[in-house]
């Protein structure tokens, strides 16, 4: 298999699989009225793919297609832009201060759980050094 | 759920076959990313336009739009340019993405409405 339809199928799998975690969660929270599933799994992705960018595949030096699988594929599928402005549209009319609440909930908090990630990758690595 | 996460992954792919053309174009950009959000933000207002009543449009909307939009890489490649002090390209990418992301949308809705 060339390396590309495999990065292809790395992608698909963690997509896959993030984007049924994402809809499980949002199904459990009542994601369309209440955005609390779009606004989890969207602060929780952006520190966890920080730290697996900056920290663990640098600390464990792990293969591209794995670094694809769970950051391209499996974060990138488990967080979401559209759902989370689709959502916050169909709130507006009935609940605007929540709706814009709750998106600006994401841009600051996702934005401060990616520096969260960050610092945390920091640590793990030693500022590039391994530690462990 | 299963046609859920297919649908998820299908649109994984394709923000990962638009990322590699994207970054050879834009190299120290992120546009890459803003297009793919912005086109998932159209598809899910032109979808929720025509199907919001059928029970299956959890495939089209969480499904591939979720899958083919991301909100995680916009974040760290938002801290990124901050970190980098690029404070102009950050604060209109973090700001940009969505308010385009939101133009794109509503867009979509009133083309979802108008064809269905």
């Amino acid at each position: 298999m060339s390396t590309h339809l495999k990065n292809d199928l790395a992608v698909f799998l963690g997509g896959a699989l993030g984007g049924g975690l994402r809809f499980a969660v949002s199904q459990r929270l009542h994601d369309s009225d209440t955005l609390l599933g779009t606004t989890s799994v969207n602060l929780l992705g952006s520190f966890l793919l920080v730290l697996l960018t900056y920290g663990i595949a640098m600390q464990f030096d792990l293969p591209e297609t794995l670094i694809l699988a769970l950051g391209t594929g499996l974060m990138g599928g488990f967080t979401t832009f559209s759902s989370l402005l689709l959502n916050v549209a169909n709130l507006l009319a009935d609940r605007p201060a929540q709706a814009l609440g709750l998106l600006a909930v994401n841009l600051v908090g996702g934005l401060l759980a990616s520096a969260l990630g960050y610092l945390l990758a920091r640590r793990i690595t030693h500022d590039g050094v391994k530690i462990w | 759920m299963i046609a859920v996460a297919a649908a998820a992954g299908c649109g994984a792919v394709v923000r990962y076959e638009v990322t590699i053309w994207g970054k050879k174009r834009w190299p120290n950009l992120p546009l890459a990313t803003l297009l793919v959000n912005l086109l998932g933000a159209f598809l899910a207002g032109t979808f929720f336009g025509l199907f919001a009543t059928w029970g299956g449009s959890v495939i089209l909307l969480a499904g591939f739009c979720g899958g083919l939009t991301t909100f995680s890489t916009y974040m760290t490649e938002t801290f990124i340019l901050l970190k980098n002090r690029r404070w102009g390209a950050a604060l209109s990418y973090w700001l940009g993405s969505v308010a385009l992301g939101g133009g794109a949308l509503v867009l979509g809705l009133l083309l979802g409405k108008w064809i269905g």
